[in-house]
This record gives structure tokens, C-alpha cells and sequence, in this order.
């Protein structure tokens, strides 16, 4: 029974984490960069949420449905002003720059929020309460509706990203942006949807993840890490491997966690299987999962 | 003016405890742990090109290492600040070695991850740690100000004059060489992972160094020295005095600590405006704003100076 | 000493940029690669040097397989190569860059680097240029540098890589002679260049390339009247390539 409950916690925790890895594999496909601001996009998504619903009191699902435009202009506001005219002038230092700059808007984001809304944990409402059973597992309402959404999220993408003309632009992009560039696809533009829909994905996931866990100015951190190790295991930026890796994760912490005896050290480590998966994978297959072997010169 | 300026700096430093006292000397002693975490820093990241977010862990550890040894070791200040060091030498040979075969960010990745596992572990393991309470640390000389300031004075310059040699030496041409083109590098023979390495764990053990020194000044070492917060200041600073330069990167310590003490009753938007800082650096003036500033003041004094009438 | 490249495969994505490609290389000898295009003559000379691993098959220099070593490795092994875009230090002087392979082989004193960069910098012709950074050299200027600089170690294999690309017609001529010169002290040299000229009239042995398949490997004169060394040129005549 244990055994059942974990993995079905796994599973759907294993969706949130996918929906931001995601986003992460998204922009390094596209912008050939790390988003470093990750967990803070995504609480910037749990915010959003819990003010339009709970400040605001707008209904749930309206709450959910407006957060998307809004953290995808965040997206595109973010990628014009910060990233687009360094790679434009193909500036120098410019793989250093994209990682101090994507940091650094992290700290000012997180630092932002703890005078803003003060350093006290916040919860949304779910979009739904009570609890679901299945025989004798029960898994709570916000967790299955979070895991439902997501899912929904994903393969809403997925399909734009296969089948419809601006999704083929940005894998194009992703392969080769100068073969790109000479089809006429417009590079600039596509880079700039890319980390949009990058950071819609990291806040959806934030909006999810709020009511279930708690929405606090540092809550980043540790989900930025998850999304790290996540990628680096599936291989950077593919997305059939964050997906794969996002599931692993959220096993191993899931199972990981019942390993530990001592009940308290048990929820302090759940966080540091993800480092652990991380040495394993730099170890014995540092392309990742799915990713393609590069040498090291 | 090039050969002044570090001339003015030391005697500045070294007289500073003259006329400076009390809180403002302890604010001096603090700024000199974080002047030797930005200087080291911007070497790795402005001179090799590596970024690393553990630079705080590693003070963290080297912090932590040192405490522990004089409570539970016995061992004397000085040897455990050097055991310290070593500590976190070792912690970085290893994460090095795991992540600098690979191009990418992999080494930022990674030490970002780590930072946040070690920040679990020291809150954790309360027994060891003391957790999040913090672990009460006995001080150098009984905390005495004056043995203090000249303590980290003198470790600030042992810094510079070894990470200013290592630049100058074979191995800083290699690693300019290639950070300039690196298979160009390597297939002349560069041994490139292997010179990485090197930078980075000597960076590495001066940050634990200085936090070996931090916990014997302050007495008091938490979880709080290695929040990824932490780790934005050392970046805010680097940036700000500019990471080309050893020299400037501990400036723009001194400047953002000496600023931090005058936005005290802005204490919980510091950060952010740090953060909103470093952005606007990097966009509006990438190379710091300590070297813009040393350039427009030496424009200024060149036009002045040949007005003035002879 | 043998350099050996043994049924070399190499994949980048869809594209089989060789294809089981078998050749050696002997002591002495001045090989021409040659091919059109895109026949993999520089994704081969990236598998020799170990900038890119073989996705199949194996390079052997005499008996040791060194196709799994990193580039530094190759390099001390006396396997010295250049760029079609020169690789060199651009803010390093032109001494610097000299000294570079020079510091990383460890058995050269500081004055004996010393006496041998100054030795180079005249055969390269860049005596006048010691102290200029590398940026300010012509294109030419910097193809001569990058030779110097593997000259420094004094390698068994020179693998170029269109080392006549930009080099003013003047010294052009010097630098065949110099690469003749060379080859007579017991240089192995593989030239790839699509200098047609030059190539027959340097080389003692054609490789032909195309489509990374090997197409042929024989004298020049062999190789001149090889219809399918033709065929993969389009039909187009050497003299005039």
C-alpha cells in the first residue's frame, strides 16, 4: 500500500516537474542558455496565482486561465530587455554573461517578492478540494487536478511543437539557427516566444505547485534545483528527456524518502537525491539520457 | 595615476583603524571577508571564464570546517583556517573534476545544486551544526578589533598576490590562451580540463580561507553563510567593481558593504536593490562600474590637468 | 612510425560524414587530401587530432590506438595540425602564442623556448612581429603563425588544413618551399588544400575524398587521370580548381 501510494505521488509530482523542465529544456533548445531564474519564474507563477484567486478573488480556473498571457508577456519582456541585444552584437564574454544575467535576475526577483508580499508561506486554493479514492489509495484533490492540468499543458505543447507551423520554427531554430535564419524563419522572434513560453511553463507549474506546497519568496530555489537536475539527466534540451527525467526524479525522491528512518532528516534530504542523481549522471553519462554526445576539447 | 592609485589604497587600508572605530571597524573587518570572495571570484569568472555559485559554500565549509576543528579538535586558530582552506580545496577538486570535462554550464549547474544541499545538510545535521541556530565559534585573540582587521588585511593580500602571480605565471597565459580559442588550445598540446581544474580549486580554497577567517571574527557561523542570497552579494560585488580586475571586484566588496550599511533601514529591499544593481551593470556597463568611474575620474583629471597652468 | 586511420565512421545527425575510411600515412611522406566540398577531408583531420571521436572504427599512430585520447594527448604524441580559420591567441603577441605548445610539453627550458621562438619567428617570417598581437596580422600572417606554432614542439605529423588560404601569392611560393624543406628533414606532412597547383605540384601522393567516402590514393599523376576523381569534381579540370 505503501508502495502504491508513493509511486502514485511520484507520478503526479512527476507531471509538475516535467511541466517546468520543460520550460527549462525549451529556452537551452532555443537560446542555447540556462535559464537561471527558473525557480523564480515559477514563483512568480505561484504569486500571480495566489493574488489573482485570493486577493482579487477571481474564480480558480479564470485565475489559472489569465496567469498564461500574462507570465508569457513576463517571458517576452524579460528575453528584450535582458537577453536579446547582447546576443544581437554577438557581444563578447556573452556564455558568461547569460549566466550572471539570468541570476542575477533570480536574486532581484526573489529579494523583490520578500518585501512585497513578506517572508511568510502563502496557499492558494485549489481548483479542487477533497480527495479522490481508487480502492484504498487516496490522493488528494489539488495534487490530482495539478497533476491533470499539467498533463493537459504538456500535450497541449507537444502538439505545437510538432504539428503546427510556429512550433516547427522553433525546433528549427533550436537545431540550427542559421539554417534557419536563410528559410526565413525569424530568429529574434522565435527566441524570444521560446523563453516566453519557457517562463509560462515554470509559472503554470508555480501555480500548481502553491496550493499543494507553499508559495514563499524562496520557494524557487529548491524547484530550480529539481529543474537542473531534471534536464541534465534527460540530456540539455531535449524534451522527450525531460520528461523521462522528470519522472525518475520525483521516484527517487518519492522512494528515496522512505529509505531514511529518522522521520525529520527524511524530509530535510528529500531535496538532495536530485544532487545525488546529478553526481550519478555526470559520472557514468554526462550527455544525459537522451542527449548527444559532445566531446570536450 | 596607475601606479597611485593601489599605493593610496594600501596605506588607506592600512591606516584605516586609526581613525576609524568600533562599528565602523567591524564593518571594515566584515568587508574584508567579502573583498577576498569577490576578488577570488571574478579571477575564476572574469579571468577563466568558470562560473561557479559555490563560492559562498566553500566559505561555508572552509567556515565551518575551521570552527569545528578548534571546538573539537583542539587545533589552534591559524592551522584550522588552513585545514579550512584545504577543505574546501578538496570539495572543489571533486566537483571539478565531475563537471569541467564537459563544455557548458554544467560546472554553474552543479554548484548551484550543491550550495543548496550543502544549506539542507548544515540545517539538518543539528547535533554537528547546531542547525540553523548557529554554531558559537571562539574568536580570534578574543575578538580583538585591531588583531582582527590586520588578520584579514593581511589575508586579503596574501589573495591578491597569489591569485595576481598565478595570472602572471604559465598558467595564467595558458588559460588566457584558452579562453581566447580552446581547441586551439587543445590541440597544442593544452591539457585544458586539467588547467581549469587548477583555477578552480585554488579559487576555491581562498574562499574557504575566508570563511575560516569570517568565523573567527564573528564568532557565529549559520546555514544563513550559504544561502544562494549570499552567493547574489558576492556576484552583486564582482560586478559591480568589475570582474576583469582582482583589485576591482574587492572595491566593489568594500563599496556595496559600506553602501549596505547606510540602507540599513531599507535592510529588506537590499538585495533587491543589489539585484536591480548587478542587471543594470551588466547591461548598461559590463566591464563594472568601478573601472567606468576609474576611467571617466582619470579622463577628467587628464583634461584638467592640462588645462591647469604650468 | 605509422599513422593508421582504420575504418573510420564518423555520423553528425543524418549526415555520414565518413564512411569507413581506411588510410595510412608514412614516415616522410607528403600526402595531398583533396576533395570537393563537404567531403569530410576536415571532419578527418578533427578524428586524427581527437577533436571529434570516431563513431566507428579505429586511428593508430605505429601501434597504440589513439583515437580515444583527448587532443592534448595527440598533440604531445607529435601530431601537430592547422585550421582552415586559423586558430590562434588573438590578444596574445605573436611570441606568446609561440610559446603556448612550447610550455605545455614540460621539457623545455625557459631559454631554450626562448632561443627556439626566435629560430621560428624567422622561418615564418614574422621576425619584425614578435610583439604584435595576433589580431593585427594579416590572414596569411596568421596561417604562418599557426604552423610556427606547432613548429615549436617540432611534431613527426603536420596535418594542414588549407594552409595557403589568404596567403599573399609571394609567400606562397615560400611556403611550399618551406613545407618542402621540411618534408626533405623527415616531416610527415598532410596537406588539405583545394590549391590544385600547388597540391600536384608538391605532393607525392593524392588522397581523394568525396561525399566521405574514399574515393582514391595514388600518385598525382593516377589520381589526375581517375574518372571518378573527375566525376566527384563534376567534371571540373584540376588545373583550374
Amino acid at each position: 500500500m505503501l508502495f502504491l501510494s508513493q509511486l502514485a505521488n511520484a507520478l503526479v509530482i512527476g507531471t509538475l516537474y516535467a511541466l517546468m523542465a520543460l520550460g527549462l529544456s525549451l529556452i537551452f533548445g532555443v537560446l542555447k542558455l540556462v535559464n537561471f531564474s527558473h525557480g523564480e519564474c515559477l514563483m512568480v507563477g505561484g504569486y500571480l496565482y495566489y493574488v489573482l484567486a485570493t486577493t482579487l478573488k477571481l474564480p480558480l480556473s479564470i485565475s489559472l486561465a489569465l496567469s498564461l498571457p500574462v507570465l508569457f508577456l513576463f517571458g517576452v519582456f524579460l528575453e528584450r530587455s535582458l537577453l536579446r541585444a547582447p546576443y544581437q552584437r554577438r557581444m563578447a564574454r556573452y556564455d558568461e554573461y547569460v549566466i550572471l544575467v539570468t541570476f542575477a535576475l533570480g536574486i532581484f526577483l526573489q529579494n523583490l517578492a520578500l518585501p512585497v508580499f513578506g517572508p511568510y508561506n502563502r496557499q492558494a486554493a485549489p481548483l479542487f478540494k477533497g480527495s479522490v479514492r481508487i480502492g484504498e489509495l487516496v490522493i488528494a484533490g489539488d495534487r490530482l487536478t495539478g497533476a491533470l492540468v499539467a498533463f493537459l499543458v504538456i500535450g497541449i505543447l507537444l502538439f505545437f511543437l510538432y504539428r503546427t507551423y510556429l512550433g516547427k520554427g522553433l525546433r528549427a531554430v533550436a537545431q540550427s539557427p542559421g539554417a534557419a535564419a536563410i528559410v526565413g524563419i525569424k530568429v529574434l522572434r522565435m527566441r524570444a516566444v521560446a523563453f516566453g513560453i519557457g517562463i509560462t511553463l515554470a509559472g503554470v507549474a508555480g501555480a500548481l505547485f502553491g496550493p499543494i506546497f507553499l508559495v514563499n519568496p524562496e520557494m524557487g530555489t529548491s524547484f530550480a534545483v529539481k529543474a537542473f537536475v531534471i534536464v541534465v539527466l534527460g540530456g540539455m534540451g531535449s524534451i522527450k528527456g525531460s520528461i523521462v527525467g522528470a519522472y525518475i526524479l520525483a521516484i527517487v525522491e518519492s522512494f528515496g524518502s522512505i529509505l531514511l528512518p529518522d522521520p525529520s532528516r527524511a524530509l530535510a534530504y528529500k531535496d538532495a537525491y536530485g544532487l545525488l542523481l546529478l553526481v550519478l549522471v555526470l559520472l557514468f553519462r554526462p550527455q544525459g539520457l537522451f542527449g548527444e554526445k559532445e566531446r570536450r576539447a | 595615476m596607475k601606479r597611485i592609485f593601489p599605493a593610496l589604497l594600501v596605506l588607506a587600508a592600512l591606516l584605516f583603524p586609526f581613525f576609524f572605530r568600533d562599528y565602523w571597524l567591524y564593518v571594515g573587518i566584515i568587508g574584508l571577508y567579502y573583498a577576498i570572495l569577490a576578488s577570488s571570484w571574478s579571477m575564476l569568472a572574469g579571468q577563466v571564464g568558470l562560473i561557479s555559485f559555490a563560492h559562498a559554500a566553500f566559505a561555508g565549509i572552509g567556515a565551518y570546517t575551521s570552527a569545528l576543528l578548534v571546538i573539537h579538535g583542539g587545533l589552534s586558530i591559524p592551522l584550522a583556517m588552513a585545514a579550512g582552506a584545504l577543505a574546501a580545496a578538496v570539495v572543489g577538486l571533486g566537483i571539478g573534476a565531475l563537471t569541467l570535462r564537459m563544455r557548458g554550464p554544467y560546472l554553474a549547474l552543479t554548484t548551484l545544486a550543491f550550495s543548496e544541499i550543502l544549506r539542507i545538510f548544515i540545517t539538518a545535521e543539528y547535533q554537528l551544526t547546531q542547525g540553523s541556530i548557529g554554531l558559537k565559534v571562539p574568536l580570534i585573540l578574543d575578538g580583538n578589533k585591531l588583531v582582527c582587521y590586520y588578520t584579514g588585511l593581511a589575508l586579503f593580500v596574501l589573495t591578491l598576490v597569489v591569485l595576481t602571480f598565478l595570472i602572471h605565471s604559465r598558467v595564467g597565459l595558458l588559460l588566457v590562451a584558452m579562453r581566447e580559442d580552446e581547441d586551439g588550445a587543445a590541440t597544442r598540446g593544452v591539457d585544458t580540463v586539467a588547467y581549469r581544474l587548477i583555477a578552480f580549486v585554488v579559487t576555491s580554497a581562498f574562499a574557504g580561507l575566508a570563511g575560516g577567517y569570517y568565523a573567527h571574527v564573528v564568532g557565529l557561523v549559520s546555514p544563513q553563510m550559504v544561502r544562494i542570497g549570499e552567493m547574489g552579494l558576492i556576484l552583486a560585488m564582482s560586478v559591480f567593481g568589475g570582474l576583469e580586475s582582482l583589485l576591482g571586484a574587492a572595491l566593489g566588496a568594500i563599496f556595496l558593504q559600506t553602501l549596505t550599511e547606510y540602507l540599513r533601514i531599507f535592510a529588506e529591499w537590499r538585495l533587491a536593490i543589489f539585484g536591480a544593481l548587478v542587471l543594470f551593470t551588466l547591461k548598461f556597463a559590463p566591464e563594472g562600474i568601478l573601472p567606468r568611474a576609474y576611467l571617466y575620474a582619470e579622463r577628467f583629471m587628464d583634461r584638467w590637468l592640462s588645462r591647469a597652468p604650468r | 612510425m605509422m599513422l593508421t586511420v582504420d575504418q573510420v565512421t564518423k555520423n553528425f545527425g543524418g549526415l555520414q560524414a565518413l564512411s569507413s575510411v581506411s588510410v595510412s600515412f608514412r614516415r616522410g611522406e607528403f600526402v595531398g587530401l583533396i576533395g570537393p566540398n563537404g567531403s569530410g577531408k576536415t571532419t578527418l583531420i578533427n578524428c586524427i587530432t581527437g577533436l571529434y571521436r570516431p563513431d566507428g572504427g579505429a586511428i593508430r599512430l605505429g601501434e597504440e590506438t589513439i583515437s580515444h585520447l583527448p587532443p592534448h594527448r595527440i598533440y604531445r604524441r607529435g601530431i601537430g595540425r592547422t585550421f582552415q580559420i586559423s586558430k590562434v591567441f588573438n590578444r596574445l603577441s605573436v611570441l606568446d602564442n609561440l610559446r603556448i605548445p612550447a610550455l605545455t610539453e614540460g621539457r623545455l627550458r625557459r631559454h631554450e623556448v626562448q632561443d627556439r621562438s626566435r629560430e621560428i619567428l624567422e622561418q615564418i617570417k614574422l621576425e619584425h612581429h614578435g610583439k604584435t598581437n595576433a589580431e593585427n596580422l594579416s590572414g596569411g600572417q596568421r596561417k604562418l603563425l599557426e604552423l610556427g606554432m606547432i613548429m615549436m614542439t617540432d611534431p613527426r605529423f603536420l596535418l594542414l588544413d588549407e594552409p595557403f588560404g589568404g596567403v599573399h601569392p609571394e609567400l606562397k611560393s615560400q611556403l611550399e618551399d618551406y613545407l618542402c624543406r621540411l618534408n626533405r628533414e623527415g616531416k610527415t606532412i598532410v596537406l588539405v588544400s583545394h590549391e590544385m597547383p600547388s597540391v600536384f605540384r608538391i605532393c607525392e601522393r593524392l588522397v581523394v575524398l568525396d561525399h566521405g567516402v574514399l574515393v582514391t590514393d595514388g600518385s598525382p599523376e593516377a589520381v589526375r587521370s581517375d574518372e571518378r576523381v573527375i566525376n566527384a569534381y563534376l567534371g571540373g579540370s584540376y588545373d583550374e580548381a
